[in-house]
């Protein structure tokens, strides 16, 4: 996981995903969204659970905002959201390559639970202006960077189309 | 013939990505229910309004404000407000459709441009001539019902400019007059900016198959395996005449980006792309694609073909993942 | 309550598809009733022509000399320029108020300077529209359907003391109209050979949900609500001038006969609801006037 000290790696495995990795994207989550937090616009979020899945990973942990903090915790009790997808579409959405209803449409991400949280969410990220943010542009550009390697690597060889 | 390109921004990144990708206008809302895409988190408060038009108008695109939906007595000032906002923030033009908020902003500010919304409901130059002859429209917005031979009769007859819907989401009942939504849940595109609002949305899981219900209406079952929409009420599957099935409309996009010279031709001044409620991703790959087709007409109107690989990416971007020619090629009726 | 003698009871014209003997049977038997006011004509879709416009004009006599006011109603939805031309001939027949149910309409009555009533589809969601469209000539506002009591004071509070108000009061509610013909559809026939298959349909197609709830009625490009609106579920709590009742085939008699006891004050509006239970297939509904969802009771 990035943070801001630390180098980039490959996403570890699953067993050593765990507190360190959650703070570290805690820690990062605060500082990028700190705009938007004081200008109040993650209140929705208040006494909500929302629980992000990682399916090819087995992984899930839970985002809560108190009103002045996002917290991130691993996955414990009820959810009022759970959105689901594997870690390849996360990199998509996170490096806004691809559309969060495109992978809705084709099935690719799925949500559980409380459908206007989720559309909430979903406006919400897609609302935050990274450009003058050289920081979240860098983030955008790297992850674009290992999406679009990931998306070559997965792409058939032989390329004869039916 | 030049058609300009309308590109949709619900939020400010979404509005960037339209304008670097060569719109001629964007189309934005505010954060309230003056527009008909009224959800939680989308839209644009007034300091973002400005940060956006600034961006626009500096790179030569022209920002429209759509205050496309009816006020009622008990909540007008919001709309008159809404008005007044927009023509100060020097939007290029609003697109509106209820007679009374185009009233107001005829005589408030005579020099702000009134485009008529689809959401007026104006499929015929008749209809149109009563909105120019009262409020000096200067476009008009059709309707996604009239084939393509009814488009041209339009244009022919029509005292303003036409814009016509090329790609999107597609509504099947003729906008501005359908209560569905609200007749389930007590808000529509007309008097909420809302259609089937998520608020109201429940999925349940049952033995073999995920159940979707808008205020406790089942819209839709859906099998393993099976690609589960959201429930937007006249896209479901219902029984009639004893047979399941889309008994009003199948999830679908629009696409015309084959019928380009053909809507050139027929003198179409603007060709509009629906959807605000989709992501700054979204925006910028139909925007960049309309643009490419755009020019490629300009530059070789009798020779224009709509390259595969566009139609693949908005095939793969829409609803359903298929798209239609809709109400412009009469077998879809 | 707020019936009086002076509240007037209109029929809305026929919204589906009859043949032209059950229509013409159909307004022989109300020629007797209390109805005020007739609506005529072809509303949904040009190809039903049952009656002609000359048929249409002469039933419009007839009831006149009954003792009705006749308004002959328009296409809501246009989309061809023969639609056009019917509408215009309409808009321009000299002897009835026309009922303008899209802008065209309101256009061609305006220019012809002729006082007119404006339909439900019509969009007049507040005092200004309504104001502006007064100016123009219309004498009669029929409130959209899906605005509430409130709505339909906070407007008549607004409009000139000369624009009569008349609500949708009774019947299966219009909710959307369409270029695609749901019942030919449902047929597997495309719209353009359509073969007037919703003649077999007099009161509509049904249309239920995958766990048997009855939810819409498919009337051609029209789709309407399963549940019958009855604005007398309870006392409406307002002051409205014209009370309609929609056309439907079966029961007309029995509804005309309970609004007009409870216009001259003999039945309040629960035993109107009571009594009238079995005139409607599919349930009641009357969650809009209430400020709610439609289909709600």
């Amino acid at each position: 996981m990035i943070s801001g000290s630390r180098s980039f790696r490959l996403p570890p495995p699953p067993a050593l995903l765990s507190v360190p990795a959650l703070i570290g994207l805690e820690q990062f989550l605060n500082r990028a969204l700190a705009g938007a937090m004081n200008s109040g616009e993650l209140e929705f979020l208040i006494a909500r659970r929302l629980r992000i899945c990682i399916t090819n990973l087995s992984f899930s942990f839970d985002i809560g905002f108190d009103g002045r903090r996002l917290l991130l915790e691993r996955s414990t009790g009820a959810a009022d959201l759970c959105i689901r997808g594997g870690s390849y579409e996360y990199l998509q959405l996170a490096s806004r390559r691809e559309d969060a209803d495109t992978l809705f449409f084709q099935r690719r991400l799925q949500t559980e639970g409380d459908t206007e949280l989720g559309l909430e969410v979903k406006n919400f990220l897609d609302g935050q202006d990274l450009s003058d943010q050289p920081m979240q542009h860098l983030l955008e550009t790297v992850l674009g960077s290992l999406a679009g390697a990931i998306e070559f690597c997965r792409r058939p060889r032989n390329t004869a189309s039916t | 013939m030049k058609l300009d390109l309308v590109c949709p921004a619900g939020n400010l990144p979404s509005l960037k990505a339209a304008v670097d990708g060569g719109a001629n206008a964007v189309y934005i809302g505010f954060r309230d229910d003056t527009n008909a895409r009224h959800f939680a988190g989308l839209n644009f408060n007034r300091e973002r309004a400005r940060q956006g038009i600034e961006y626009a108008h500096a790179r030569g695109c022209q920002v429209f404000l759509a205050l496309n939906t009816y006020p009622q007595p008990a909540t007008w000032p919001r709309w008159q407000g809404a008005v007044d906002q927009g023509a100060e923030l020097g939007v290029d033009a609003l697109i509106g459709a209820d007679i009374g908020v185009l009233d107001y902003a005829s005589r408030q500010w005579p020099h702000l441009r009134l485009h008529l919304s689809v959401q007026a409901s104006a499929t015929s130059a008749e209809a149109i001539r009563f909105y120019y002859e009262h409020f000096g429209i200067r476009r008009a917005v059709l309707p996604r019902v009239l084939s393509m031979t009814q488009i041209r009769r339009v244009i022919q007859d029509s005292p303003v400019a036409i814009e016509v819907f090329g790609y999107g989401s597609l509504c099947v009942m003729v906008e501005g007059r359908c209560l569905l939504s609200s007749y389930v849940t007590g808000q529509s595109p007309n008097s909420f900016g809302a259609c089937s609002p998520a608020v109201f949305v429940r999925w349940k899981q049952t033995p073999g198959a995920l159940e979707s219900r808008l205020n406790g209406v089942l819209i839709d079952r859906y099998g393993d395996g099976e690609n589960a929409g959201y429930p937007t009420l006249c896209k479901g599957r219902f029984k009639v005449r004893g047979e399941i099935g889309y008994a009003i409309e199948e999830p679908v996009s629009l696409n015309t980006l084959e019928l380009l010279p053909e809507l050139a031709a027929m003198g179409v001044a603007a060709v509009k792309i629906e959807g605000r409620q989709r992501s700054p991703a979204y925006v910028r790959r139909v925007t960049r694609i309309w643009r490419a087709a755009l020019d490629a007409l300009a530059r070789d109107p009798h020779g224009f073909k709509a390259r595969e690989e566009w139609m693949d990416v908005l095939k793969s971007l829409s609803e359903g993942a298929q798209t239609t020619y809709g109400a412009y090629h009469r077998p879809w009726l | 309550m707020s019936a009086t003698p002076a509240t007037k009871l209109s029929l809305g014209p026929v919204l589906y598809y009859w043949p032209r003997q059950t229509l013409l049977d159909f307004y022989a038997d109300l020629a007797d009733t209390p109805v005020d006011i007739i609506y005529l004509g072809e509303t949904v879709c040009a190809k039903r022509r049952s009656l002609k416009p000359a048929d249409w004009l002469a039933l419009g006599r007839e009831l006149q000399a009954a003792g009705k006011e006749v308004v002959l109603s328009s296409l809501a939805l246009i989309e061809a320029g023969s639609e056009i031309g019917i509408l215009r001939r309409l808009c321009e027949n000299g002897e009835f108020a026309v009922e303008a149910n899209d802008m065209a309409a309101v256009q061609m009555l305006e220019q012809h300077a002729t006082g007119f009533v404006a339909g439900a589809s019509l969009n007049i969601y507040n005092h200004h529209t309504l104001q502006l469209l007064a100016a123009g000539g219309m004498f009669r506002w029929v409130m959209p359907v899906e605005l509430s009591q409130q709505a339909f004071q906070d407007i008549c509070a607004e409009k000139p003391a000369r624009v009569q108000s008349e609500v949708f009061a009774f019947g299966r509610l219009p909710l959307a109209w369409s270029a695609r013909c749901f019942t030919a559809r449902a047929r597997q026939l495309p719209k353009d050979n359509c073969r007037q298959c919703c003649l077999e349909d007099p009161a509509g197609l049904m249309l239920s949900t995958r766990d048997g709830q009855d939810f819409l009625v498919l009337n051609g490009i029209q789709t309407q609500s399963a549940r019958t609106f009855n604005l007398l579920n309870r006392e409406p709590g307002a002051a409205i001038d014209i009370l309609r009742i929609s056309a439907q085939r079966t029961h007309m008699q029995t509804i005309i006969r309970h609004f007009d006891a409870w216009r001259r004050g003999s039945m309040d509006a629960c035993t109107v609801a009571a009594e009238l239970t079995g005139t409607m297939p599919g349930g009641t509904c009357d969650g809009y006037w209430r400020g709610q969802a439609g289909m709600l009771e």
